[in-house]
């Protein structure tokens, strides 16, 4: 049978015992040398759902509370056990040790902030008096007219909210940033997500960041709220890292 | 200052929720090419759709409605009656929902068609997503225009 692959970790990382993968198959892992590598069957050419994805996340994530996981995308699929050792232990093997030395201590977590849209509109208004002359303007225009002159308010509106979530977004990031080895920012999607920062945070200091987290929620409300999430494996410097780029003490 | 402190929780980060993996697990992390044995098709599509959705009429549209509810003197001032408040609100808000359950049906069909099945066995997991669980639908019909933003910075 097939084998899903989560990630590559070391052996000194156990699976916890509560954890399934997908479809609720074990976790198993396959081992060479100092290296770990976590798997479960998969049905060949099974389809994907919910809960396929987020299996995949949360084993990850419930390893990274561990120790060092080096998170493979979704969607790797081998035909056995003996390619998993062959393809990724063997071949891999001396890309994946420096990484996983490199990330050592390390746990990614993320901070989204997303405009909350009935209080983001008021605010949009409350700061400029000419979305209220538009929208008055919108709501007195003849039938024929009201068409233009609703768009016309909405763009206005878009422009206004595109600005207030570009200042939030940012402000969200100077007060973060300095509690992170490294700082990574997601595409933000959707009009209303003001910000997603990616940060590289030592294990140990991640209380700090939960203690900025709290202002900043607290500090945000009602205006926009915010999501936390992690301990993740690093994500989003991954690249970074295998290139070099990432430049940390 | 003092009593804030003293009935304050500290934040602590949460799982993944669906949203989140769109960002991560899809995106990002040690590929091996020749072994990529999902098709992602569906994925795709669906992040270029919500790119195009906001610059558009109809996005305008929404908002544009969503501002005409909205009581002017709640703008103005801010001592506004609770009443008028409550009433705003929760006439937008009926609107705001039935636009996210049809979001939800389009994910839920893009990653196959047994959703009921695969909700009820998450609820089985029973871990802190319920409240984490419409955001995905929700991000995904939108879109954006300031997504390279920070990269160009």
């Amino acid at each position: 049978m097939p084998v899903h692959i989560y990630g590559v970790t070391d052996t000194s990382v156990e699976i916890p015992e509560d954890r399934k993968g997908r479809s609720k198959r074990p976790l198993r892992h396959v081992d060479g040398g100092d290296l770990r590598v976590i798997v479960s069957d998969v049905e060949a050419d099974s389809r994907v759902l919910r809960d396929d994805l987020l299996a995949h996340a949360h084993t990850l994530e419930a390893m990274a509370e561990l120790g060092t996981v080096l998170p493979m995308q979704f969607g790797v699929e081998m035909p056995d056990d003996e390619t998993v050792r062959l393809e990724v232990i063997e071949s891999r093997g001396d890309e994946i040790r420096p990484l996983l030395e490199r990330f050592r201590g390390l746990i990614q977590l993320t901070v989204s902030v997303d405009l909350n849209e009935q209080e983001a509109l008021k605010e949009t208004l409350r700061r400029d008096p000419d979305l209220v002359a538009l929208r008055d303007h919108a709501q007195r225009a003849a039938p024929q007219d009201r068409h233009p002159a609703e768009v016309r308010l909405g763009e206005a509106i878009a422009a206004s909210l595109e600005r207030m979530r570009a200042e939030i977004g940012d402000g969200v990031a100077d007060r973060i940033a300095p509690t992170a080895r490294a700082v990574s920012f997601g595409e933000v999607r959707g009009a209303l997500q003001a910000a997603e920062v990616f940060l590289l945070v030592e294990r140990d200091r991640q209380s700090e960041l939960d203690a900025e987290v709290t202002t900043l929620r607290e500090d945000l409300a009602p205006l926009a709220s915010v999501r936390y999430v992690g301990p993740q494996p690093p994500y989003a410097f991954l690249d970074a890292a295998s290139s070099e780029e990432l430049a940390w003490a | 200052m003092t009593i804030t402190q003293q009935n304050r929780y500290l934040d602590r980060p949460s799982p993944s929720s669906l949203a989140d993996v769109i960002n991560t697990i899809l995106d990002k992390g040690l590929v091996i090419d020749i072994y990529i044995r999902v098709s992602l098709v569906g994925i795709e599509l669906l992040t270029i759709d919500a790119r195009i959705v906001i610059a558009s009429v109809d996005t305008y549209l929404r908002f544009a409605e969503a501002v005409n509810r909205l009581d002017l003197t709640d703008t103005q001032t801010h001592g506004i009656p609770e009443l008028v408040e409550g009433v705003t609100s929760s006439g937008a808000k009926g609107k705001t929902s039935g636009a996210i359950e049809g979001a939800k049906e389009k994910l839920g069909g893009i990653f196959g068609g047994d959703d009921d099945d695969s909700d009820k066995s998450s609820d089985d997991e029973g871990e802190d997503e319920g409240q984490s669980r419409k955001q995905p639908a929700r991000r995904t019909r939108k879109s954006t225009s300031r997504q390279t933003k920070d990269k160009e910075d």
